[in-house]
């Protein structure tokens, strides 16, 4: 990997991790949504990964159980679809909050904004959790060659 | 919130406050938490539930489900009141048995590590018991009930290593379950005659003379109430499940959670003996159970089985009492209290014979904690087959006055009177095998604690004997006036009349059936072990799961089988609808789509992209290598991802390229975990090309006819696209600018739940398949 790529993917990764934030904040009002907020950042680890190896990456120094990341994620979704029964409304209602905070102003809480927290755990946790436990760990902390081709 | 809504909403919410607090505090250092919660919690409840005692009738309300009239709150009447006592004083027995059970050697193999889950869903279950009986609506009942049941489903599995609590459980859950949804269509019934949910106001509207709910409904809330208090014929569940239960959650079901039946029976019990027909059902049902329950409790080895037998057989002495109306009624409260503490104190003297240590002290002969065993179990045994001046005496007088008052006298009496006999026997068996049991046992210093404990529901069992006047007054006049309406004037006193000489003879008949024994068991064992219960439901069990390996013919785990059916399942659906869509007067095959010229018809840009799909598709036939078709195929996609771009969808157009980047990079990382000479092995055969040709013809007509559908759609816009309503209303009704995703989150929430969960159990499967074939290969 020359020095080229591997700057740009340094810089590349808190990008992308600040456009997945904003995919999960602005979900309606744009294209993009928690399902995409989950992949980009997944694809940001992913890139790390690929270049750096696997030691390098923020995958493995970050220490994060992406499976207990799925897991919670899988149960914030059906917190969120049950959330609205306590309020009296059906499974998977519409419950709206209006929160006003000192410095930013009044702020619309959404109950969709769980859900989407939730689809994206799940997505980044499960991707992540799937390709870490596919890779294979006798090479050693340098970089994965790419078959050549024929 | 009047102060005493406060303090009923306290008794629900403080012992599952408590089952939250343990689940928080897991992984702490001190091992004794969970219990300490457990303790705290139940001993407040208890607390509360002796002061709410002396407070009038509490009834509160909020509404909840506005659309269906439901309401939440708490309705605390005489009859709950004494159910509450029931269960805090049998919680806090249980609960202090438990925390020095699990301590004992013998007892911890059988659960180690599992307290937290243990105390954990004990409390559910006392919380959710504590909603039961105050529940103010009838569908706020029944999720406490469902709560209940998952609660005991837990409690009885607990040992799930082992494969006969598993199933013991799971028989019981089911059981119960359809019990459950029996006792809900009762309930949406209610609803819908009555017109309301509320208990108290249906209590109200049925108390009017000539009114009552109809038969059905009671049938079907019957058929729930025998689900859970094990009654004819659906009692199966129970034997196994007592008996595979740790000793303190067979109490605690005893105890409690069979009492949640007869709970239901009696809120509706005024209602239930204006029907002709609902009373006999009662009778019927508790009287089988009482005979089946005793005759098997004969045959029973095992000290818990037998216990299960004999409980099945004195809530069917509850369940007949009930039926015989108001004069039974009295005797079926007092029954139901006296017992409750009855049999938990015999599920947990089950546990004094589990010590393992040496013995030292010696008390007339014997080891000291054999001769303390054997005192309060003898006092609980003998109570129980009806010995004076214990209480259970009281249970069997109470059911012959009662019994002699209403109808039927004569068949209802000798009834009584066969049972009191088994019932007898059974118990002096259970001693016997008591006995010599806790005479191989060892000693160990928590035996002290729990024979202490256990001592306390015999010392009750006495009290209730020696002065069943001052209870019967005290605890029961309450509850039955809330049943009734009505006070009952009984006075529980020894006087020389039909009845006693009933008991007298029963008690007779049950000291010859015991000391007889070896001649009738055998007789016995041969008559009741051809044809059971259990039997029936196993092999209905079996049936159902040899059906569902009817999927196998279709799931035999070849992807290639997969592939086939799906695409040719596709293929079939399209051909068979196309003569029903060649009728259609709308259907015109050839016309070009409107869409194509709202959004710039076909530019070069499109069709130029086109061909570059179309040469990435044929490059995967071409491709030689693995990595050479991964890659064709993640062209294909990027390029569909650009089109989506161009054709103003955004959104999918975002999706479709992360997607694709992020499968290609799955593949790859496949790939490399194959071995070389795998992958080589492979790339030689497809160079071969057989069956190549049929599974291009294959893919192409497939594609084709996908095409030809595609087309099909688009060019034939309904009347009403769907996106103007979309347009007009996401914004208004759910505050969205983007229809897409309002459409997921709010419009179709519940699709896009269900395909996030596909997406996680699948990655979870895919990854313990990873992590079972990663321990394998070590």
């Amino acid at each position: 990997m020359t020095p080229l790529i591997r700057l740009i993917s340094m810089l590349l990764f808190p990008a992308a991790l600040l456009i997945s934030s904003s995919h999960l904040l602005r979900a309606e009002s744009g294209p993009g949504d928690g399902f995409t907020a989950g992949i980009i950042s997944a694809l940001a680890f992913t890139l790390q990964y690929e270049i750096f190896g696997y030691g390098r990456s923020p995958m493995r120094w970050l220490r994060l159980s992406f499976e207990k990341i799925l897991i919670t994620g899988l149960g914030l979704v059906i917190l969120a679809a049950l959330l609205p029964l306590i309020f009296g409304q059906t499974v998977l209602g519409f419950i709206e909050m209006e929160i006003t905070l000192p410095v930013f102003g009044i702020f619309t809480f959404n109950h969709g904004l769980l859900l989407d927290i939730g689809i994206a755990l799940v997505v980044f946790g499960g991707s992540l959790a799937a390709i870490e436990s596919l890779r294979k760990k006798d090479k050693p902390d340098n970089q994965q060659d790419k078959e050549s081709d024929q | 919130m009047p102060a005493q809504a406060i303090l009923c909403t306290l008794l629900t919410a403080l012992p599952l406050a408590g089952a939250l607090g343990i689940v928080i505090s897991r992984g702490s250092r001190n091992k004794n938490i969970p219990a300490i919660i457990a303790l705290v919690s139940s001993v407040l409840a208890s607390g509360i539930v002796g002061y709410l005692w002396f407070q009038d009738v509490v009834s509160w309300r909020i509404p909840w489900i506005e659309s269906a009239g439901t309401n939440f709150g708490w309705y605390l009447d005489g009859l709950s009141k004494l159910l509450a006592i029931i269960i805090a004083g049998i919680s806090i027995l249980v609960i202090c048995y438990s925390s020095v059970y699990w301590r004992n050697g013998a007892a911890r193999n059988e659960v180690s590590g599992k307290q937290t889950t243990y105390y954990t869903a004990t409390l559910v279950f006392i919380g959710s018991m504590f909603g039961i009986i105050q529940s103010e609506d009838i569908f706020q009942l029944y999720l406490f009930w469902e709560m209940a049941e998952i609660a005991s489903f837990i409690l009885i599995g607990l040992n799930w290593q082992y494969s006969p609590a598993r199933q013991a459980a799971t028989k019981a859950v089911i059981i119960k379950t359809l019990g459950g949804l029996s006792i809900l269509l009762g309930f949406v019934l209610i609803r819908m005659i009555e017109g309301t949910s509320s208990i108290p106001e249906i209590i109200e509207r049925v108390t009017v003379p000539g009114i009552s709910l109809s038969t059905m409904i009671i049938t079907l809330l019957l058929i729930g109430a025998a689900t859970v208090s094990a009654q004819l014929p659906f009692y199966v569940w129970l034997p196994n499940a007592y008996r595979e239960a740790p000793t303190p959650v067979s109490a605690q079901l005893a105890g409690i959670m069979d009492a949640a039946g007869i709970f239901l029976i009696l809120r509706l019990a005024l209602v239930i003996n204006e029907s002709v027909l609902s009373p006999w059902l009662l009778i019927g049902a508790g009287a089988g159970s009482m005979l089946l329950g005793g005759l098997l409790a004969l045959r029973q080895r095992n000290l818990k089985r037998l216990l299960g037998y004999s409980t099945i057989s004195n809530f069917g002495l509850i369940f007949v009492l009930v039926g015989l109306g108001p004069g039974g009624i009295f005797a079926a409260l007092w029954t139901l209290l006296h017992h409750a503490f009855l049999k938990a104190g015999l599920f947990l003297s089950t546990g004094l014979i589990s010590g393992t240590g040496e013995t030292r002290k010696r008390l007339a002969g014997l080891p000291v904690h054999t001769v303390l065993a054997l005192i309060v179990a003898g006092i609980l045994a003998l109570s129980l087959g009806g010995i004076p001046p214990l209480g259970g005496f009281w249970m069997k007088e109470l059911f012959f006055e009662s019994a002699l008052a209403g109808r039927h006298p004569f068949l209802l009496a000798s009834l009584g009177w066969i049972t009191s006999v088994l019932a007898l026997t059974y118990m002096l068996y259970f001693l016997a095998l008591f006995r010599n049991r806790i005479m191989r046992a060892g000693n160990s210093p928590e035996l002290g604690p729990l024979a202490a404990v256990v001592a306390i529901p015999a010392v009750i069992s006495v009290a209730f004997g020696i002065q069943p006047n001052i209870i019967g007054r005290e605890l029961i006049e309450p509850a039955f006036a809330a049943v009734t309406g009505s006070s009952a004037d009984i006075d529980i006193v020894y006087h020389p009349g039909p009845e006693l000489l009933l008991s007298m003879f029963a008690i007779a008949g049950g000291i010859v059936l015991f000391i007889s024994r070896d001649y009738w068991l055998p007789l016995l064992n041969r008559l009741t072990g051809k044809w059971s219960l259990s039997d029936a439901y196993q092999r209905a069990a079996n049936s159902i799961v040899r059906l569902g390996q009817l999927t196998l013919l279709v799931q035999n785990g070849s992807l290639h089988r997969y592939l086939y059916l799906i695409l040719a399942g596709f293929l079939a659906i399209t051909t068979l609808a196309l003569p029903q869509l060649s009728q259609q007067p709308w259907f015109i095959p050839w016309q070009v789509s409107p869409l194509l010229a709202d959004y710039g018809g076909i530019t070069a840009s499109r069709v130029l992209l086109l061909l570059f799909i179309a040469a990435g598709t044929v490059m995967t036939y071409f491709s030689r290598t693995h990595l050479r078709v991964i890659l064709a195929l993640g062209i294909v996609g990027y390029i569909i991802g650009g089109m989506f771009g161009l054709l103003a969808a955004p959104a999918l157009g975002l999706i479709q390229v992360h997607v694709e980047t992020l499968i290609t990079v799955l593949f790859i990382v496949l790939l490399v975990r194959i071995p070389h000479q795998v992958r080589q092995e492979f790339e030689k055969r497809s160079r071969r090309k057989e069956k190549f040709r049929a599974k291009l013809i294959l893919a192409g007509v497939i594609g084709a006819g996908a095409a030809f559908l595609s087309w099909l759609a688009i060019s034939h816009q309904p009347i009403d696209p769907v996106a103007a309503w979309y347009n007009a209303n996401a914004h208004n009704l759910v505050g969205a600018e983007d229809i897409v995703t309002s459409i997921l989150l709010h419009f179709r929430a519940l699709d896009t739940l269900g395909e996030i969960m596909v997406f996680a159990v699948g990655i979870l499967g895919v990854l313990i398949i990873l992590r079972l074939s990663r321990k394998e290969n070590r």
